[in-house]
């Protein structure tokens, strides 16, 4: 029977139990239960829902542009979406003419965004109750105050988005909110009682105070959605607390241009914009990229294939996604004058494009007639530049410093800066007959250089001086929208979209002279374009979220 | 421990002798004895019958001993499996010692089951066995594809035929909607694998497919989506002192289906009507008649080399078989970086040290190396690059005067503009690419990837008594693996660029190891043969890699290829470096079980059971165990009495079978997804923008649903097996139905969450189908043929989801298409979803879209199903013919009833090329009966380009082999001391039959799970010249 013990050993060991080989820790994590307990957790908490912040407003995941900045920005009267030609990028020129579906990506991405902001918000005000700390009361207000500012972005783009006030589960269908005023006003209610547990920027030159939210981010967002909202003396209040407050200020117009570069990240103008990260110990693809504009900077930058060369102090390569309308230009110019800080730091002639930029064949140093046939700078491929009129776009350009690893920009996501706050309180006054805003539009007209100053507040002084200042930043849709514009304004949008073209590269005249062509691609082909009143008012709820969501109901027209 | 296992075996032998429901009693006189077999060993379980009185019996003990009462004179029977029966007169004896002779005659084909081997007559389940002669002398070097065509309910998926990439295997349609649980099981010479690419086709003995639920039940939670039993070749006993083999083969490969796309013409045609080029355009952008072909100028003829050498013998005591090949496949992209090499190993031994102990090992040794160009994105890739690149560019700008503007700017500016030999990379200047241009995507990195594997498996086999084997096996894989990549900076156009330099290096290793302890115990009680098997086993899996990556513009300390590594970033301020690394394990515990019993070759039933339970990175502790039934009948008509009256020559063999069980899918889960958990200190913010530092934080990882549970199928499949005409003809037809429930369902909740995923168990998905396997063969004097014909035909489709989920989406196609893929209820998995193309208005040439709703309006609830990648039906079929020397084989598969998605046309870059087919069946004003619009009327129509006019019929029947072989006569050969030698040609994937106007249709897919037929660029199938040589000495 010798023989059989091996065999019954081994059976024997092989049938014991293995039971406990199976219990394998995870790595990377701790327990829920051991979390959302201290301050400390809470500030942890907090800067998870500041990174969703980042996330779902820079640049929501799978969308390598910006979809905040395309819905607010595309659809305008001064710009044209332009890029290589008819067809390019037309998700994004289909925002400009009005033509985008409900499966546009920019607004099915935005949407899902700030319901991101919302998610990681509702984290930090969920776990944690008011009262039991300093930290804590702080934490849970700045969280409410990111979620509200969500809320109320969705509410002027979609009217009635769900008001989402705690974590959901993933089975939750929440329907429409009661009215796009409701939000509004719950949006300032709740940045309203946030307010008073939060830190205030310890002044105008507190860095940090302009890359969180602080009282007068707060105050600034009530005051918009009041605004918004129509309860112009409400917002009034909210306003003048920012302004009262002392810890903003307008740069000089010198450096008006640096709000948008890295230079500006956090300087006295900023009420708020997500930090970049400067680390470069954080690889790339670890967060960075994820938190930037990204290809945003190669689209919104002058289409270089078709120069000789670009100016170089900007990030070189683009794709020349904008262009100013030759309207907007010459309006502004008319407004400011031509050497306005404003309009130089805004936009260029084709003509300053040639002459006055930067250029590598600078090292021979040119002549102006040398430049005038220099194929190193200027239009040099007789295609020209599509959805361009002969003005270029220089406000939002990267410059080459703001770009890291030649691929992404380190430039802060600005959410708003002073001077809006500044021309909202203008206009909220000028909508109440209240004279106390004059000054405050005379200070962003005197800091522009500009030769226009307004001795009277008038709401269309107002208007316009927002149209110029705030051009390319997100406020001109939705402000034609809320006065009322938007069909006079928007309804021609993609009949004819010019080319701009030189006679050096079209008619090898061996001098740059620059001339538009017109074209009229979606009138050709019998494509509806142009806002239409009672659809485009308000995005459409995304096709991704409707087609789950059957509590859901669609804006009307869509 | 012995008292423990002789009652172990006395229980089963009273729960044998129930089954029969009579014991042995009392007659005139007492008997005993002992059976031994040849060499004295007992033979314990042997039945000993009395002959003429069957009811009187018995089984011999533990130590082959027997005692009975038997009426004086009669003989006695005694029997035992894998032994002559013997018949012994009793006489006047009444102590006997009987000798069994073992039944060296092989009578039947044995098929490997899990866990042990079947007589094929006795096998109850749907197994599909494919032996080496189906195997070798194939062009491919990976067995799972040369598994295609070979037997009936196995596809064989190729998303990509690149050198190195490996087929997929799936059996019996699609249980599931994730990526990773599509897979059968893999099992070779009973170690688990991951994969069988490592395996040389020649190096198998035999393939057997375990397709129904209760032939694959024996594994459980790894079964769900069957199980394929690889056994690789060994020596054989008659063999002697050994045989020397070697093998060469040499192909010459070249594109085989070449793609249908716009020439220069074609395309200013269509650009033309389209509304985006004019004449006036082409000239200013100085179109000099370039028409380049890009397929033609990327793709050339490439050689593939293979050598085997091998050795194999035997005795009664051992044998061995060792063989070494060495592959080295170069793809038909120009250049060398599509490349495998491989040089593989394998050894195999087995000998038996006691008459009671055999001990072996199957061991197998890999070493590869791969280099491939990129496909399946339209952002950017070779593939996507060959088909989509203008024809009015040239492949070259010879010299720099030729660039463009851009290229002439970003050269002076110093960056690296890609070329070779013949010029720089012509990048167009009528259309900006993803892609740039095809070489462009091939050169601008270096990347490999390579690997050491070690398979092997130790055995002992303990045969203490007859019919009685314990086995105790232990498997293990080893394997490393290093990949590398360089990625210079480089500019081709805007969107295709670089300006940083990336150099990642991944580390990857682990061993993977598996204990199995079972036995099986086969006796005979009068005409009832029964089989137990029992055991376990115990996995484990560890993983340990090392990834790390520096980026920087300025990231090394030189840049010559010696420098090209980690080791020699340098730390400026803008080098960027990652490391990521943490160990992995994983572990599972299973016990299983298996009854057959056969009554007098006439019935079979068999039943197994599993139970496995799996770790905590898979399931919570209180929910990790499952366990797994089956039940399994057949029945062998022909052996019935009543059957005897038909002739042999008229109908040989009739099996009907049946069969029922349970398997799990344990591969969809991985990663804890059940636990609620915070990533600690996972996110961050930097608070300070003047401050490079960060602060962290901790959020949920995700959704957490701690009631998650394997995907569990359950399976009833009946079939019948039948011989005509003396067996020259036979017949196997399967029906299945196969319905898997509790499908893992990422769904994205909706929007409002503010959460990408979820994962829940929602779904079901059913998939039922006909199998059909058909054989003739027969022979006239010295010519012999055989025609083998296999048919599957498949019907898949989504049964239930949780009702809050009305439709999952999958892949969408490119930017701009209103399209996607979609799982929902009613519908296979992820079939295609988008308008349905009407035609076109004659009158306008516009398209016409169903307004499936009607509501007067074409958006997206005109939504319907447009096709499916899923094939109706999959067939293969071998013509054998040979005569004297001469053999030869023609050996087809094909698809029919499936759709591809060709996604060539951009809506958003109408400067891509796209297929000619739009351009020759465009609408125009003098060709109003077309049935595509006009070009200009859909130029950037997403609807159009997202309906089903895009859709193409994916059937397509190819030619894998045409093989023409002699045999050099013996007597010539055995002169140099050959005794075989054997030299062959052959037409490999060399014609395919096919409506797809794309490239080849059978990797035309996305290479995802979710979107199969997307055709986003794949590496084509290559036709393949072979010659060969087999030599045996």
């Amino acid at each position: 029977m010798k023989k059989y013990i091996i065999p019954i050993l081994l059976l024997t060991l092989g049938l014991s139990s293995c039971e406990k080989l199976l219990e394998i820790d995870q790595k990377g994590v701790i327990s829920t239960d051991s979390f959302y307990q201290t301050d400390a957790d809470a500030e942890s908490a907090l800067v998870a829902a500041y990174e969703n912040a980042s996330y779902g407003l820079v640049r929501h995941n799978d969308y390598i542009y910006s979809p905040y900045n395309a819905l607010l920005t595309y659809p305008s009267d001064d710009i044209y979406a332009a890029g290589a030609f008819y067809g390019d990028n037309d998700f994004l020129a289909a925002l400009t003419e009005f033509r985008y579906d409900i499966n546009n990506q920019a607004i099915s991405n935005q949407y899902k965004g700030f319901y991101k902001v919302i998610y990681g918000a509702n984290l930090v005000i969920d776990n944690f109750e008011y009262g039991t700390s300093a930290v804590k009361d702080r934490c849970i207000s700045e969280a409410r105050v990111l979620r509200a500012f969500s809320h109320m972005m969705l509410a002027i783009l979609w009217g009635t988005p769900p008001i989402v006030d705690h974590v959901l589960t993933g089975a939750d269908r929440p329907g429409n909110s009661e009215s796009q005023e409701a939000v509004l006003r719950w949006c300032a209610q709740e940045c309203i009682d946030a307010a008073k547990y939060l830190d205030e920027r310890q002044s105008t030159g507190d860095k940090p105070g302009a890359v969180k939210i602080t009282k007068g981010a707060a105050y600034a967002f009530a005051g918009k959605a009041l605004m918004f909202a129509k309860d112009y003396s409400a917002a009034k209040t909210e306003l003048k607390k920012v302004i009262s407050s002392g810890k903003y200020a307008l740069v000089p117009g010198n450096r008006i241009g640096e709000n948008f570069h890295v230079p500006g990240d956090g300087n006295e103008e900023k009420i708020f914009e997500l930090n970049h990260v400067y680390n470069s110990n954080i690889g790339t693809w670890s967060g960075r990229i994820q938190r930037s504009t990204w290809m945003q900077i190669n689209l919104w930058n002058w289409r270089a294939d078709r120069l000789g060369g670009t100016p170089t102090h900007l990030f070189g390569g683009g794709w020349g996604m904008i262009h100013p309308t030759a309207a907007f230009a010459e309006a502004l110019i008319a407004n400011d004058g031509l050497d306005s800080y404003r309009r130089k730091a805004w936009l260029l002639t084709y003509d300053e494009v040639l002459y006055d930029m930067p250029y590598l064949s600078d090292s021979d140093n040119p002549t102006r007639e040398d430049k005038e046939k220099d194929p190193r700078r200027g239009i040099v491929e007789p295609v020209g530049l599509y959805g361009c009129e002969g003005y270029f776009h220089l406000k939002m350009i990267a410059h080459a410093d703001d770009v890291i690893q030649g691929s992404y920009s380190d430039v802060n996501f600005l959410i708003m800066r002073y001077a809006e706050v500044l021309l909202m309180y203008a206009e909220c006054c000028a909508q109440t007959n209240d004279n106390d805003g004059l000054q405050y539009l005379n200070m962003v007209q005197q800091r522009a250089g500009s030769q226009t100053i307004s001795t009277a507040l008038t709401l269309d002084a107002v208007k316009k001086e927002k149209q110029f200042e705030m051009w390319m930043e997100g406020c001109r849709f939705i402000d034609l929208l809320r006065w009322g514009e938007a069909a006079a304004k928007l309804a021609s949008n993609g009949d004819s979209i010019p080319t701009f073209k030189d006679k050096f590269a079209t008619e090898s005249s061996g001098k740059h002279e620059g001339f538009v062509d017109w074209s009229a691609s979606n009138v050709n082909q019998g494509k509806e374009h142009g806002f239409k009143t009672g659809k485009h008012e308000l995005y459409p709820f995304p096709f991704s979220e409707i087609s789950i969501n059957e509590n859901i109901v669609q804006n009307p027209g869509w | 421990m012995t008292k423990q296992l002789l009652f172990v075996v006395k229980i089963v032998l009273i729960f044998a002798a129930c089954l029969t429901g009579i014991n042995s009693y009392a007659q005139s006189r007492a008997v005993s004895g002992k059976v031994i077999d040849a060499s004295g060993a007992p033979i314990a379980g042997a039945s000993v019958i009395v002959v003429g009185n069957e009811s009187i019996y018995t089984v011999t003990d533990l130590d082959g001993n027997f005692a009975l009462e038997v009426p004086a004179g009669a003989n006695l029977n005694v029997s035992f499996i894998g032994y002559q029966q013997q018949v012994v007169p009793i006489g006047n004896r009444t102590v006997f010692e009987i000798t069994l002779i073992e039944d060296t005659e092989v009578l039947e084909e044995v098929v490997v089951v899990g866990y042990g081997v079947q007589r094929k007559s006795d096998v109850t389940g749907s197994v599909s066995s494919v032996k080496a002669e189906d195997l070798t002398n194939r062009s491919t070097s990976d067995a799972a594809n040369a598994l295609q065509g070979k037997a009936a309910g196995v596809q064989i998926l190729n998303y990509s035929a690149a050198p190195g990439a490996g087929s997929q295997i799936r059996v019996r349609g699609y249980s599931s909607n994730s990526s990773s649980g599509l897979g059968p099981l893999l099992i070779v010479d009973g170690l688990q694998v991951d994969n069988i690419q490592y395996l040389d086709p020649q190096m198998i003995e035999s393939m057997e497919v375990l397709k129904d639920a209760a032939s694959a039940a024996i594994y459980g939670a790894q079964a769900g989506n069957g199980v394929v039993l690889i056994t690789t070749k060994t020596g054989k006993k008659e063999m002697g002192a050994g045989q020397v083999f070697y093998n060469f083969q040499n192909v010459w490969n070249s594109l085989g289906k070449a793609p249908e796309i716009m020439n220069a013409a074609q395309y200013i045609d269509y650009k033309i009507a389209e509304g985006v080029l004019t004449q006036q355009r082409l000239n200013e952008l100085g179109y000099d008649g370039t028409d380049t072909n890009w397929a033609k100028e990327v793709f050339t003829t490439s050689l593939t080399k293979r050598h085997t050498v091998g050795f194999m013998g035997g005795n009664n005591r051992g044998q061995y078989y060792t063989a070494l090949s060495y592959v080295n496949d170069d793809g038909i992209v120009k250049g060398d970086k599509d490349v495998y090499e491989r040089l593989s190993a394998q050894i195999n031994a087995d000998y038996k040290i006691k008459d009671w102990l055999t001990v072996g090992t199957n061991t197998s040794i890999e070493k590869w190396k791969t280099r491939s160009v990129s496909q399946h994105t339209e952002y950017g890739s070779f593939m996507m690059g060959t088909l989509t690149q203008d024809p009015l560019t040239p492949v070259y700008f010879p010299t720099y005067n030729d660039l463009t503007q851009d290229l002439k700017n970003h050269y002076d500016a110093g960056d690296n503009i890609l070329g070779d030999e013949n010029g720089f990379y012509a990048v167009s200047r009528y259309a900006e690419t993803d892609s740039g241009h095809p070489f462009v995507q091939r050169d601008k990195e270096d990347v490999e990837n390579q690997g050491i594997s070690i398979r092997g498996t130790l055995f002992a086999n303990l045969t203490p008594i007859k019919g009685l084997t314990i086995t105790s096996r232990f498997g293990y894989r080893i394997y490393q693996s290093y990949y590398t990549r360089y990625a210079p900076p480089y500019y081709a156009n805007s969107m295709a660029y670089k300006t940083n330099y990336d150099i990642q290096a991944r580390a990857n290793h682990g061993y993977y190891y598996q204990w199995e302890n079972f036995a099986n115990y086969s006796f005979n009680v009068q005409k009832n043969t029964f089989t137990l098997m029992g055991g376990m086993s115990y996995i484990q899996n560890n993983s340990f890699g090392v990834d790390g990556t520096g980026s920087g513009p300025d990231p090394l300390q030189g840049y010559a290829p010696n420098f090209r590594y980690l080791s020699y970033l340098n730390n400026n301020p803008e080098t960027s470096k990652n490391v990521t690394s943490s160990p992995g394990v994983s572990a599972n515990l299973s016990y299983f079980g298996r009854i057959h019993w056969n009554y007098a070759d006439k019935y079979n039933i068999q039943v197994n059971f599993r139970a496995d339970a799996y770790d905590s990175s898979k399931l919570p502790i209180d929910a990790r165990w499952g366990y797994f039934p089956s039940v399994s009948a057949g029945w062998v008509l022909t052996n019935e009495s009543f059957m005897q009256g038909i002739s042999k020559e008229a109908l040989s063999f009739l099996k009907i079978r049946g069969s029922w069980g349970v398997n799990g899918n344990i591969a969809v889960l991985s990663n804890y997804p059940y636990a609620t958990t915070i990533s600690y200190n996972a996110n961050y913010y930097q608070f300070d923008p003047a401050s490079p530092n960060v602060s962290y934080g901790s959020s949920p990882s995700g959704l957490a649903n701690p009631n998650l549970t394997w995907e569990t199928s359950v399976q009833w499949n009946v079939g019948l097996e039948a011989r005509f005409l003396n067996d020259r003809l036979s017949l196997g037809v399967d029906y299945y139905e196969k319905t898997t429930k509790d499908l893992l369902v990422s769904i994205s909740p909706v929007a409002e969450v503010g959460v990408g995923s979820s994962t829940i168990n929602a779904g079901e998905v059913e998939n039922k189908g006909v199998e059909l396997e058909l054989e003739w063969k027969d022979s006239r004097g010295d010519f012999s043929y055989s025609v083998n014909a296999n048919m599957a035909y498949l019907n898949n489709k989504v049964t239930f989801l949780d009702p809050t989920i009305s439709r999952i989406t999958g892949m969408s196609a490119p930017q701009g298409y209103e399209t996607f893929s979609a799982f929902e209820v009613g519908y296979p998995v992820w079939y295609m979803r988008g308008y349905q193309y009407e035609g076109v208005d004659s009158a306008t040439g516009k398209p016409i879209i169903a307004d499936l709703n009607g509501d007067g309006q074409i958006n997206n609830l005109d939504h319907t199903m447009i096709g499916c990648g899923i094939p109706d039906l999959t067939y293969g079929l071998t013509i054998k013919l040979a005569w004297k020397g001469i053999d030869f084989t023609l050996f087809g598969t094909g698809t029919y009833g499936n759709e591809i998605f060709a996604i060539h046309h951009r809506t958003d870059r109408l400067f891509y090329n796209s297929l000619e087919y739009f351009h020759k069946n465009a609408w125009t004003e003098s060709n109003k009966n077309a049935s595509m619009p006009s070009a200009i009327s859909v130029a950037t129509d997403a609807q159009f380009w997202g309906s089903s006019a895009s859709i193409f019929d994916g059937s397509y029947f190819k030619i894998k082999q045409i093989q023409l072989g002699y045999t050099l006569p013996r007597n010539w050969t055995k002169k140099i001391l050959v005794s075989n030698l054997r030299i062959y040609a052959s037409l490999d994937d060399y014609f395919t039959f096919s409506k797809y106007p794309g490239m080849d249709p059978e990797t035309a897919h996305s290479g995802a799970a979710n979107s199969m037929g997307y055709d986003k660029g794949s590496y084509p199938t290559r036709k393949k010249a072979v010659i060969g040589i087999n030599i045996a000495f």
